[in-house]
């Protein structure tokens, strides 16, 4: 009697053991093999440990998991959790702790866990990309885009996986040939402000707006001539000097031989202006507090990120280089505020620094934590500041 | 063990008490808003101190005047040269009591007589380039001045020929964005690393001081007589002090728009002990002392 007690206490150990262990979770009556294995099974379920990401009776997550989901991804994958602290920039999905936006957890036909194929993967988030040229680059038409670009993360805005000219010139190897259409100048440009990577309509995959001189092919006019810097530029563009002209100018002598080149390509660009990049991207790569402020507000100006709906570029008299005052430049949109509104204008005077209230003085469109974009709530706390016998 | 924690225990608390009572150390003594005629300052950029006078001189750009101020912040004048002057971003007052304005939107160099009533507007050129003026400090018998579009500090002598140009030697140099004089040390506030190059301008030296902590928008640089550098940031709404080695000592200053706080600051200004701080948001001068 004693002997088959001790086996039914040994068995209903096992058995636990067994489940603990995830080996009881696959079962006819259960979790199908069949259905949660399809492909390259991930690690921890092809040792059958569920238990590594599951409890087996209940849990706070959903799944039953142990822990949010990102948490137990990075239990495993210390090394990317590390890795992605350090980045300067980092993909969406993983910024909001998605890993299964893209990955399968258990198991894939596709390399990595992906959901898909790589490009499909990409393309189900990425749908504006452009996708028909006329010249395309290799990578990008066959769909291999972690040949350039990174899914986690970069120390560039564009995720690519390393420093753009190394990155080009891990496939081009041929530096003679390339030396020959560039000159020796190849080290000191960089290849993608010219070239676009996944295509374009151009020979030579280059960006579509080509600045007069290089369309016509008249290098001589920028490159055999005695002027240097700003004064290169105004040869042709000598009525843009006035538009610097203003209290507050973005003239920065010394960051560039030529201090135009700091924001424009002398080349060719995406835009008429030969930007060297969207203007979002190209203000943040000086401004990057801007960006953290709007990451970190719960309230944001809509098109906060089309900076030069509202700032001038080359100069301007008003602070934060606005295109008029901080009433004007607001209700080129806000029609009925201009109209309706707390008394506002040079008449309405701030009793905090003898200044004219404007929509500025109350909102701040670079992001707030209080409705409306106020700078402090709106209940009380923004009002006293000047109304405090209220 | 113990014996050797609580000394670092005390000696944490030292610094930390260092730390907080230099923090407190300045305070805000007077604030300058207006001129002599009850007008408010409007976005004023520049302050200047004439040491033959001790007055306080303030561009007043917003207004298109100069305003001046005894010492202790009582107005005293108002000057527009009859209704000429063109947004006054900054002025100097030379040993024979001259003054020399710059007047952004005319990107002019102004030179004013006081005593023959005469103004005289001046462009200035430097290798092809259209001269883009900006600060101005008087470094007998030159003028100083620092210009944008080169982002170099050029020395103009009475004629406005330009007998030298200040420039680092460092190959990633990339321009000012302020300067300061103080003996024959020309401090350097480079545009947007915040790197400061201290030039001795006898011997040619030059040393890069790298501040401990990155900045946002170095506007304005100031350096007292312990060679403290002062390094106004207009995006962060802070000053920030670092020794001459570049650690950061403390920091003060904070947004908003009551006396003490700041909106856009454009500049910093020793005037004896006190630091003036020029802050075009809010349309004053606040008056900084121990």
């Amino acid at each position: 009697m004693r002997r088959l007690w001790l086996l039914v206490i040994l068995a209903v150990l096992g058995l636990a053991l067994r489940v603990q262990a995830g080996q009881g979770c696959f079962g006819p009556k259960c979790h199908s093999r069949g259905k949660i294995i399809k492909g390259q099974p991930h690690q921890p379920v092809a040792s059958e440990q569920c238990d590594k990401c599951h409890f087996p009776h209940v849990s706070r997550y959903k799944y039953l998991l142990k822990a949010p989901q990102t948490e137990i991804c990075f239990s495993c994958h210390k090394k990317i959790k590390e890795d992605i602290s350090k980045a300067s920039f980092v993909h969406k999905p993983v910024a909001e702790k998605s890993c299964l936006r893209c990955h399968s957890p258990h198991s894939s036909t596709h390399k990595a866990l992906l959901k898909k194929d790589i490009k499909n993967m990409c393309f189900s988030c990425h749908k504006d990309l452009q996708t028909k040229f006329k010249y395309s680059h290799l990578p990008f038409t066959k769909g291999r885009c972690l040949s350039c670009h990174d899914p986690h993360f970069s120390q560039d805005r564009r995720l690519i996986k390393m420093e753009s000219n190394k990155l080009c010139f891990s496939c081009h190897k041929d530096r003679n040939k390339i030396a020959k259409i560039h000159g020796e100048n190849i080290n000191r440009v960089e290849c993608l402000s010219c070239h676009q990577p996944h295509g374009s309509n151009k020979k030579g995959i280059l960006r579509p707006i080509s600045h007069k001189p290089y369309a016509e092919k008249n290098c001589k006019v920028c490159h055999q001539t005695k002027k240097r810097g700003v004064a290169l530029c105004l040869q042709c563009h000598n009525k843009n000097i006035n538009s610097f002209e203003h209290f507050h100018n973005h003239l920065l002598g010394s960051c560039e031989e030529n201090a135009c080149l700091v924001c424009h390509n002398p080349h060719v660009g995406d835009t008429k202006d030969l930007l060297k990049d969207k203007p979002k991207y190209l203000c943040e790569s000086c401004h990057f507090q801007v960006k953290q402020q709007r990451a970190k507000s719960l309230y944001v100006h809509p098109k906060c990120d089309q900076c030069t709906n509202c700032h001038l570029t080359h100069g301007s008299d008003h602070p934060a280089m606005l295109i008029n005052g901080g009433n004007e430049t607001c209700v080129r949109c806000h029609k009925t505020q201009g109209k309706f509104t707390h008394p506002v204008g040079e008449k309405v005077i701030d009793p905090r620094n003898g200044q004219p209230i404007t929509c500025v003085t109350c909102h701040e469109p670079m992001g707030t934590n209080f409705k409306y974009n106020l700078r402090l709530s709106g209940e009380a706390t923004l009002c006293l500041e000047c109304h405090k016998n209220y | 063990m113990f014996r050797m924690s609580q000394k670092l225990l005390i000696l944490n608390l030292l610094v930390i008490l260092f730390l907080v009572s230099s923090a407190w150390s300045f305070k805000l003594k007077f604030s300058l808003e207006k001129g002599s005629d009850d007008i408010h300052l409007r976005q004023p950029f520049t302050a200047f101190f004439d040491q033959s006078n001790l007055r306080l001189y303030i561009a007043d750009t917003g207004n298109n005047r100069l305003v001046s101020y005894e010492l202790d912040g009582t107005p005293l004048k108002e000057f527009d040269a009859a209704g000429q002057l063109r947004g006054p971003i900054a002025m100097i007052r030379d040993d024979q009591g001259n003054l020399w304005v710059v007047e952004r939107p005319l990107n002019s160099l102004t030179f004013i007589d006081l005593k023959a009533h005469r103004l005289e507007r001046h462009q200035i050129i430097y290798q092809d380039n259209p001269v883009l003026i900006d600060r101005l400090i008087w470094w007998s018998p030159y003028l100083m001045l620092l210009d944008r579009t080169s982002g170099k500090v050029l020395a103009l002598d009475n004629n406005l020929n330009i007998k030298r140009v200040i420039t680092p030697e460092d190959p990633n140099f990339r321009g000012f964005i302020d300067f300061k004089i103080k003996g024959d040390i020309l401090w350097g506030l480079e545009n947007i690393t915040g790197r400061i190059f201290a030039i001795n301008l006898k011997n040619n030296q030059e040393n890069i001081i790298y501040p401990q902590i990155k900045m946002v928008l170095p506007i304005s640089i100031e350096i007292d007589n312990q060679e403290n550098l002062y390094i106004l940031d207009r995006d962060l709404k802070k000053v920030f002090v670092f020794d001459k080695n570049g650690h950061l000592r403390y920091s003060f200053l904070k947004e908003g728009f009551q006396p003490g706080q700041v909106r856009y600051p454009w500049q910093l200004l020793f005037v004896k002990s006190n630091l003036l701080v020029v802050d075009e948001g809010n349309g004053r001068v606040d008056v900084w002392g121990h």
